[in-house]
């Protein structure tokens, strides 16, 4: 028996239910859903806050960068002064050892008495407080998250901002939001616009800014969302054209891709796509082997990120290449300008300093470092290749640009955003097609071994949290309710007495069906009321005669819906009343049942829908 | 085709208990066979583009040669009014007597096959569409090759699809890989193929069709690299967008194209009906694409930059190389004749002539602020290639791809910012304005629903745990279904809650189920009464765990022809912990209407309250 409860007694968990509270079908007559045209009427709105929130990440981005090289300079060469060094040229001696402690000590501490969201990389929590906290961040998240990037980064770290970035552009999106009126949805628009815009102001790459949000944090395809996003992120990079000039982030020359020698380089670049993949694979099981390792140590979580700057600073000693954000590196792998040992150097060194560091939860982001080491693997991957089949030429900086991509995107599980980022970058058109093929095949690799998780979900799936990032048309705004509806409905007349049917329902009168709930109509046999069963039981509970109407025992006027409408929005009154069948009328004439619209139906339409 | 066909009437086949979706070794046949597709399709869009510039020749002028050429130079005079009727009442043959499916742009029947025939196309399209859009192109019709290559594309995926052993989706994936690779073929745009794709044909976006999709269009862009060299579709010199400065009137440069794309539909819409009308007039609907082309002739003859698809003129806007006179020309007739040709449902693709006549719109606008404010200095060029974009991706419903579309075309990056601010814009209004896009009008009319708006699966997002009802009302599998039936009779409140109650042993392990219609069957047997529940009810019960996903629970609910499941602990697969029922698995969606609709009062709307408070 399905029983009619009011919204407020459904069984439904607290946190995946907040609707009952504010929205009882007796609060609201029609039920709490909004019409389209106010959805699309809020466009405008959520538009120019995504264009104001494009602007404000635009500059966070920048503050953020000079931040990272004040601290950088101060440290490591004790001058007050912006611009980009790079560590390598350092005069601290041993010091070295020390430096990234005493960050990792900082991180400790501004974990323990800020907010300890400022641990991690910054997508997997941006992407959990979409999920599971109704897309609010808080605010110190917006300050303490970018302060303590900078200072691990300063310091040594070898990470890029870019995480970070993302999740003060969701924080300070989030905040936005919770300032204003909004719907949990509308927030996470501003989350999303927020994060793609930092991330599109951070490298000027706005239409990989866009994906990224779309894969990685709205878990929508939806015009009412895209809009706000593309705004946002198309001011943030206008911005950062005025602030930075319209360069390309890495300049690479033009490398021969080799696509007019298509069915010989191919099969090359299919085997570099696997190889990213399988490398995307170990990098993300040692990350969190690594992880699992500190939560081992008998020391507390305050102390994790100072061991892991020990271990970082030891290996910065022999290898000072690795520490800082290393664009420079990257520029450098992908013009090909390395020598080899120094290249295999990296390509060792620098995943191993970010496994050390990153496990032990510190604060940065992960992109830089595996570019570099990406990058790394593809230009080794050329030489090795070449060195072994003389007439092949492959081009290491095409082999580089594209595995970096492959590596992090298929770690990731984001390959279409590193396939347009990579592009963006560097603005080589003819990197497309060798991008997307091997960003597939890396794809499939990583598919095959990590089957549900990826190095942004691990985390939030250890502790039961399921990430669905597979989007699909809502099937249920795909079939009509004509489509689903049994059309045979049995009705009886609304003044027949509660005995009377009882006694036919314990008979198992065939005639009744096999809905638990009948509709009831009027003399002119127009639709009057519904009954439940378990209406019934609680006619018999005032009344043990049964001599009450079925009209009095159900409800009068019930909520109805049409054969034409879409299954969803016929759905979505149906549970925001609170019931759990709707009779069908024609629009024609609003009393005539032509059906009668339940659970079960709608279940097994989406079962055959899909 | 089944227009209103009942969907639970189908009969699901077993599959295996691997779950939803298709397999990775599925995903990599996929792949292996969509890397072939892709090649073949480069190989089919090269041979349509040689066949168009064939008929072109010999209709207009009598020659025999497969060069591209564009039907502007012809010396026909007047007899210019009946080739594209010729090649009209050609196509009314085909669609007779061949396949009424190659009327129209092709994208809306690629739809149409998506979603409502489980992604089969009849094979015969694959020759009929490409050969008709040739005729009707050749012989004058302003239309581009585009529609009809994604749906020839299409075709040929969804024909290996069908030769295999595929279930409707992996077949869907097929069709739309074949699709986005005619796309990528015909434009080398391979990234806006894959966009295009998702964005209208698959209805989802997944890793396991998204890989197979980026693999086809990869290799027939190289395919088509290789036969038709590398360079982009239309050369642009330089232009300068000068984005920070004009920003304002690209603003109002993405609400006129807005307003154009809905007014184009509009007047489609209206043209459509107008030709619905003739059959009125006894006209057999094979006539109306020889009408339409008689309308298109009368035109051409004017006008000849109408005919043809007009790549060349295209160019020309795009480069600012047009006098206002030719613009305002294109801007009025180019749209009138691909209403005409289009509502009299002859076949080809709506791109190119809509990108013809939007980029005849921005340049208008160019030189309309130039002259009317004089400190504008817009670029006719660069505001050609914006209106462009948003003029098509408003009308197509599809803004992501077209502004990248708008980029590969061109390969010019300095266009992608304002690109992106004047598409969206547009499609803000083509949003507010328009209930049904170029692509799914046709399907509208047929009262066909499409869905274009993609989420993550609510039911793929909840788990069992947080929407079961934790009081499952257990039985002891001692009592006979009398006890059972009199506790029900007499409205034990526990037992009113579900339709169905775990049975369980001594030791409070879970052995069966037993539902009242069980009970009903049990009283027909042995109308005492004094089987036992358990031989009533059935053993061994299907069940759900609370950290599962609703949705696998739900398939196997529905696999398994059950109404409800009890839930049990991971651990201890013998103690029940919840009731999975059908009411609690369409709970989970109250949490998308929760974040759907539920406005909840911000930081500053408290304070404004406040504020209102004390006023009072």
């Amino acid at each position: 028996m399905n029983n009619p409860t009011p919204a407020g007694d459904l069984p439904v968990h607290p946190a995946s239910a907040r609707v009952p509270e504010k929205t009882s079908a007796a609060e609201r007559p029609g039920g709490p859903v909004t019409p389209a045209g106010e959805i699309r009427d809020r466009m405008i709105l959520m538009s120019i806050l995504g264009a104001l929130l494009g602007l404000i990440a635009a500059v966070v981005a920048f503050c953020l960068y000079r931040l990272i090289e004040l601290i950088t300079n101060l440290v490591f060469f004790q001058h007050w002064a912006f611009g980009q060094t790079i560590i390598t040229t350092q005069h601290v001696g041993w010091l070295i050892f020390v430096i990234p402690a005493i960050g990792g000590i900082i991180i400790g501490l501004m974990a323990k008495y800020g907010t300890p969201k400022i641990r991690g990389h910054g997508i997997p929590e941006a992407m959990e407080a979409v999920l599971f906290n109704e897309s609010k961040i808080e605010p110190r998240v917006a300050v303490l998250k970018p302060v303590s990037a900078a200072i691990a980064i300063g310091t040594g770290g070898p990470f890029g901002a870019e995480g970070p970035i993302i999740q003060t552009g969701g924080a300070i999106g989030s905040i936005l939001g919770q300032w204003l009126k909004l719907t949990s949805n509308e927030r996470k628009t501003l989350l999303a616009a927020g994060a793609g815009a930092g991330m599109a102001a951070t490298f000027s790459t706005p239409i990989a800014g866009v994906i990224l949000a779309v894969e990685l944090l709205l878990f929508e395809y939806k015009p009412r969302s895209f809009i706000p996003l593309v705004i946002a992120t198309t001011l943030a990079t206008t911005a950062r054209f005025l602030l930075l000039g319209p360069g390309a982030m890495f300049n690479v020359g033009s490398p021969n891709f080799g696509v007019e020698n298509a069915t010989l380089v191919y099969p090359w670049y299919i085997l570099l796509g696997i190889l990213c993949g399988l490398v995307a694979v170990g990098f993300s099981k040692s990350l969190y082997w690594v992880e699992d390792l500190y939560e081992k140590l008998p020391v507390s979580e305050l102390w994790w990120p100072a061991i892991g700057g020990v271990g970082l600073g030891i290996i910065g000693y022999f290898v000072p290449r690795v520490l800082g954000v290393g664009y420079e590196t990257i520029s450098q792998i992908l013009n090909d300008r390395l020598t080899l040992t120094v290249l295999i150097l990296v390509v060792l060194a620098k995943p191993l300093a970010l496994l050390v560091s990153l496990g032990s939860g510190t604060s940065g982001g992960l992109l830089a470092p595996m570019f570099m080491t990406g990058a790394g693997f593809g230009c080794l991957f050329a030489h090795v290749v070449n060195h072994f089949v003389p007439g092949l030429h492959l081009s290491p900086s095409a082999c580089a640009l594209v595995a970096m991509a492959a590596f992090f995107g298929s770690a990731a599980r984001a390959p279409f955003t590193f396939i347009v980022f990579v592009f963006e970058l560097t603005r080589n058109y003819d990197a497309v097609l060798p991008l997307m093929l091997v960003v597939a095949v890396a794809e499939v690799v990583t598919l095959i071994f990590m089957r549900n998780s990826t190095i942004m979900t691990e985390k939030l799936i250890r502790r039961g949290r399921l990430v669905n990032q597979d989007y699909e048309a809502d099937v249920f705004r795909r079939i009509m309710v004509k489509q689903v509806m049994d059309a045979s409905p049995v009705t009886l007349p609304a003044k027949m007495k509660v005995a009377e049917l009882s006694a036919r329902i314990t008979k198992s009168d065939p005639t009744l069906g096999r809905h638990p709930a009948y509709m009831l109509v009027d003399d002119e046999g127009r639709l009057s009321g519904i009954i439940t069963r378990q209406d019934l039981v609680r006619a018999f509970e005032r009344d043990p005669e049964g001599n009450s109407t079925l009209l009095e025992a159900g409800t009068a006027n019930p909520a109805v819906t049409h054969p034409d409408e879409l299954v969803g929005d016929a759905l979505d009154r149906m549970l925001a009343s609170g019931c759990g069948r709707l009779p069908v009328v024609t629009r024609a004439e609003p009393g005539r049942v032509i059906g009668y619209f339940g659970r079960s139906a709608v279940l097994n339409a989406r079962m055959h829908a899909r | 085709m089944s227009t209103s066909h009942n969907v639970s009437s189908f009969k699901l086949p077993p599959w295996d208990e691997g779950g939803g979706g298709f397999g990775l070794r599925r995903l990599m046949l996929l792949s292996t066979l969509t890397a072939a597709l892709g090649a073949l399709v480069g190989v089919v869009a090269y041979f349509l583009f040689r066949l168009i510039g064939l008929i072109t020749n010999l209709s207009f002028y009598g020659r025999w040669s497969f060069a591209e050429v564009a039907p502007t130079t012809q010396h026909l005079g007047i007899w210019v009014i009946v080739i594209p009727a010729i090649g009209g009442l050609v196509v009314g043959l085909l669609a007779r007597f061949g396949s009424h499916k190659i009327r129209g742009h092709g994208i809306d029947a690629v739809i149409e096959a998506v979603l409502y025939n489980r992604s089969k196309v009849d094979p015969e399209i694959a020759v009929l569409k490409p050969a008709s859009s040739a005729v009707v192109i050749g012989t004058g019709g302003p239309f581009g090759v585009e529609g009809p290559i994604i749906q020839t594309g299409g075709a040929v995926g969804s024909i290996i699809g069908q030769a295999l052993h595929l279930t409707a989706s992996e077949r869907k994936t097929l069709l739309a890989a074949g699709a986005a690779a005619g796309l990528a073929a015909t434009f080398s745009t391979p990234i806006a193929a894959v966009i295009l794709a998702i964005e209208l044909i698959l209805f989802e976006y997944k890793p396991r069709s998204f890989i197979p999709l980026v693999i086809a269009t990869t290799l027939a862009t190289t395919v088509r690299f290789l036969l038709m060299g590398r360079g982009p579709m239309v050369e642009l010199g330089p232009i300068d967008f000068g984005f920070v400065h004009a920003l304002p009137y690209y603003v109002v440069l993405g609400v006129v194209a807005g307003f154009a794309a809905v007014g184009f539909v509009h007047a489609l819409e209206w043209f459509e009906d107008t030709f619905e009308h003739l059959s009125k007039f006894k006209i057999n609907d094979l006539l109306w694409p020889a009408i339409g082309g008689l309308g298109l002739g009368v035109i051409g003859y004017f006008v000849p930059r109408t005919l043809g698809s007009g790549y060349g003129t295209i160019a020309d806007l795009l480069n600012g190389r047009l006098a206002i006179p030719a613009v305002v020309a294109i801007l009025i007739f180019k749209p009138l004749a691909t209403l005409v040709a289009l509502g009299s449902r002859t076949s080809g693709g709506t791109l190119a002539p809509m990108f013809m006549t939007g980029a005849a719109l921005g340049g208008l606008f160019a030189y309309g602020v130039n002259a009317l404010i004089p400190g504008a200095a817009l670029s006719p060029g660069a505001c050609a290639i914006l209106a462009m974009a948003a003029f098509f991706g408003t009308s197509a419903r599809a803004p992501f791809a077209f502004i990248i579309f708008a980029f590969e075309m061109t390969r010019s990056y300095d266009a992608i910012l304002p690109l992106m601010l004047v598409v969206v814009i547009a499609q803000g209004v083509g949003l507010r304005f328009m209930k049904h896009s170029v692509m799914t009008l046709s399907l509208a009319r047929k009262g066909l629903p499409v869905n274009q708006e993609y989420e993550a699966d609510v039911f793929q997002r909840v788990t069992v745990g947080l929407v079961m009802d934790e009081e499952a009302m257990t039985i002891h599998d001692h009592e006979t279904v009398e006890t059972l039936s009199t506790r029900i009779a007499n409205g034990e409140p526990g037992l009113m809650r579900h339709p169905a109650f775990p049975i369980l042993n001594r030791q409070n392990e879970l052995i069966g189920i037993v539902t009242r219609g069980d009970l009903v069957r049990a009283f027909e047997r042995d109308p005492s009464g004094r089987m036992t529940v358990l031989e009533a009810g059935k053993r061994n019960p299907v069940v759900a765990y609370p950290d599962e996903l609703v949705d696998e629970a739900l398939n196997r609910m529905l696999r398994q022809g059950c109404g409800r499941l009890p839930v049990v602990s991971r651990d201890d697969p013998k103690r029940v912990v919840g009731y999975l029922g059908r009411a609690a698995v369409l709970n989970a969606r109250l949490q998308r209407i929760a974040e759907e609709h539920v406005r909840e009062p911000g930081w500053l709307s408290r304070f404004g309250e406040v504020r209102k408070a004390e006023a009072s």
